[in-house]
């Protein structure tokens, strides 16, 4: 308690203004999207940038409707759907999700409960599966789901965004399931139940938090994923990280309608963060403390 | 009400056997104890009765039917945990109703209800039924613990050191309770404990577990008694049973043992017992004195004389440590004893309190007649 105390004074002072600079890096980024995304063109292009500006919206306006633009004398017609694309990112992410529970909620539990060859070697194998770069393997992905008729299609993607989710969700849910005793389940076998039911009654309540946990980790992952929709997916199909590329083209890029976009994208994923964080934060560290 | 039989039963997780080669009869309406240390294969024993684990060898029998690949559900048995194994997520009601929702059991809501508060009352835990485990006591959760086994009125009980975590009131308390509750249900009971206490004032009979195997079967008094070896004889009693090593010489008709490091402590034994240490032929035998059959007197006045190494008034009983010329003996005085550290004192002990063990196998060399 007492070296709290004697801690000097001004290593206090240089430590919290580190971690001051440290969280403007960290959020400077993100403001000057959201800054962007409320700027007029020629406001967002400003030197010396602006921090003071009337306000439009433009761009949200644009974005969500497909607005017709007037270029000097060319006239473009903006058709890009980025609503599609944003529904295209929750069925992506949320089947995931649901595919990745319904297959890793088993695999978690059989790895935390049973003594099987070769248990540690499909626990390795799943792990790689975030370790190793995505890049490494897209080529013949590519190659394979053109031969399969997979690219361009939404099972196509739930299918790879395995890869991102299933890892997290079996090691994360593994942890968890090994830190409730197992004599919980006796007893309830004990109690006249078999196997199938004595997991439901009282393994998967216990391991709630967990799975929640798990889930919304998982889900933030594949909402952000962006390589997967580029090679493997069409624009009807491709996800909202994708969304912005469009804004992108060779006679004009609009800065404005990529900054609304991405702060479109990114709503989902921080209001999940928020609202899950007591969840994330136990349910991670409740499987890493062993006793 | 069932009857347990263990034919040759062996539980081995690969080379390392958790039971060998158990044979026992547990009667119908007996109050049975598994006695032994840690890591002896008691709970292994109760987990292969409950149907939690598979038998490696061997034939189980509940009820006089074959319960080898019977799954848990269908030997209608009931198992306290040592952890107790509440659900957490589950008020006390629940816990407790959990056996009478399976899907066996097909009972209203009202008769789960009714059995549920009867079990609660019986235990005295009328008023805790809306709580969750977290929010009770050792006690209250080794009762709800017990509740949760009793409600189902199953044929059989098995009780893993259910009283060895709650703290020494309520277990002598909790020990009277389940003594009677067992005597008035009349359900078959397999008891787990390392307290031998326990053990002698429960069992009508106890089995001695070590390394898996089953030592010795009896009633308590016949295994205090008569212990089958040296690890039965130190591990039921306390303080801990004396053991001596004694030469044996051979006068005439009766045998002499003297103490190998003193051969001032020594025995005469004749008539049946010395025919036994000839027969056994050993050369030098472990003789093991429990500590309460030593009497201390005045020096001169008996036959012996040590030195006071440590005394221990318990104000029950004093535990007394007497240097006696290289042993070390313990000795269960009265409460009222007074000794000093290097006092001289005398001591006693008959002949026919002395146990007889082989010292190469500890076996108890009267045992086998």
């Amino acid at each position: 308690m007492r070296h709290a105390k004697e801690e000097p004074l001004l290593l206090k002072i240089i430590l919290d203004a580190l971690l001051v600079v440290l969280f403007l890096a960290i959020l400077f980024p993100f403001v000057w999207i959201v800054l962007g995304s409320f700027k007029t063109e020629t406001d967002i292009l400003a030197w010396p940038p602006k921090f003071l500006f009337p306000p439009t919206l433009d761009h949200f306006r644009n974005i969500l409707s497909g607005v017709t633009y007037e270029l000097g004398k060319a006239s473009l017609q903006s058709n890009i759907d980025i609503v599609g694309f944003f529904f295209n990112s929750l069925i992506v992410s949320c089947g995931s999700i649901i595919v990745s529970l319904l297959v890793g909620v088993p695999a978690a539990y059989a790895i935390a409960r049973f003594k099987f060859r070769g248990r540690e070697n499909i626990a390795f194998t799943l792990l790689s599966f975030r370790f190793a770069p995505a890049l490494m393997v897209i080529i013949p992905l590519y190659i394979i789901f053109r031969k399969l008729g997979l690219n361009n299609t939404y099972i196509g993607l739930i299918w790879v965004y395995q890869l991102i989710t299933l890892p997290m969700i079996v090691w994360i849910l593994r942890g968890y399931i090994e830190d409730i005793s197992p004599e919980l389940e006796e007893a309830c076998l004990v109690d006249g139940y078999s196997q199938w039911r004595t997991f439901w009654r009282v393994t998967l309540p216990l391991a709630r938090p967990g799975v929640v946990a798990a889930a919304l980790l998982a889900f933030i992952y594949a909402w952000n994923n962006f390589l997967f929709g580029l090679i493997l997916g069409g624009t009807h199909v491709q996800p909202i990280t994708l969304g912005a590329l469009q804004f992108i083209s060779t006679a004009y890029v609009r800065y404005g309608d990529i900054s609304a976009t991405i702060v479109l994208a990114f709503i989902p994923a921080l209001a999940l963060s928020i609202y899950s964080q007591r969840h994330l934060i136990r349910g991670l560290s409740f499987g890493a403390v062993k006793a | 009400m069932s009857t347990v039989v263990f034919e040759a039963v062996t539980k081995a997780y690969g080379e390392t056997k958790a039971v060998k080669d158990l044979s026992l009869e547990i009667a119908e309406e007996e109050f049975f104890v598994i006695v032994g240390p840690s890591g002896a294969g008691k709970t292994t024993t109760l987990k292969l009765v409950a149907g939690l684990l598979p038998l490696t060898s061997g034939r189980l029998y509940i009820g006089g039917t074959l319960a080898n690949s019977l799954s848990p559900a269908e030997r209608n048995v009931a198992m306290t945990f040592e952890s107790y194994a509440l659900y957490p997520h589950k008020s006390v009601f629940e816990n407790i109703a959990n056996p009478l929702r399976a899907p066996g059991m097909r009972l209203s809501e009202s008769e789960i209800g009714a059995r549920v508060h009867a079990i609660a009352e019986m235990l005295g835990m009328g008023q805790l039924l809306e709580r969750h485990p977290r929010e009770l006591s050792g006690g209250q959760k080794q009762r709800v613990a017990l509740g949760r086994a009793m409600v189902r009125r199953p044929s059989i009980f098995l009780l893993d050191e259910p009283l060895s975590h709650v703290d020494a009131k309520v277990r002598q308390h909790m020990r009277v309770e389940l003594n009677k509750l067992q005597k008035e249900l009349k359900t078959t009971t397999i008891y787990v404990t390392h307290d031998y206490g326990e053990a002698l004032s429960l069992g009508d009979r106890i089995g001695v577990l070590d390394h898996g195997e089953l030592i010795q079967v009896g009633p308590p008094e016949e295994v205090y008694n008569r212990p089958a070896n040296e690890f039965v004889a130190r591990h039921l009693g306390q303080p801990e049973i004396n053991l001596i090593d004694m030469n044996v010489t051979r006068v005439n008709g009766s045998v002499h043992l003297k103490g190998v490091k003193n051969p001032k402590l020594q025995f005469i034994l004749d008539g049946k017992r010395a025919e036994v240490l000839k027969q056994s032929n050993c050369q030098n035998v472990r003789i093991g004195i429990r500590p309460h059959k030593i009497t201390c007197s005045p020096v001169g006045a008996g036959e012996l004389v040590g030195e006071v190494y440590v005394y221990e008034p318990a104000v029950i009983f004093g535990q007394l440590l007497v240097d006696f010329g290289g042993y070390m003996l313990t000795v269960l005085t009265k409460a009222s004893d007074r000794f000093d550290i290097g006092q001289k004192v005398g001591f006693g002990v008959s002949s026919k309190d002395v146990y007889l063990f082989d010292p190469r196998t500890g076996k108890n060399l009267e045992a086998a007649h």
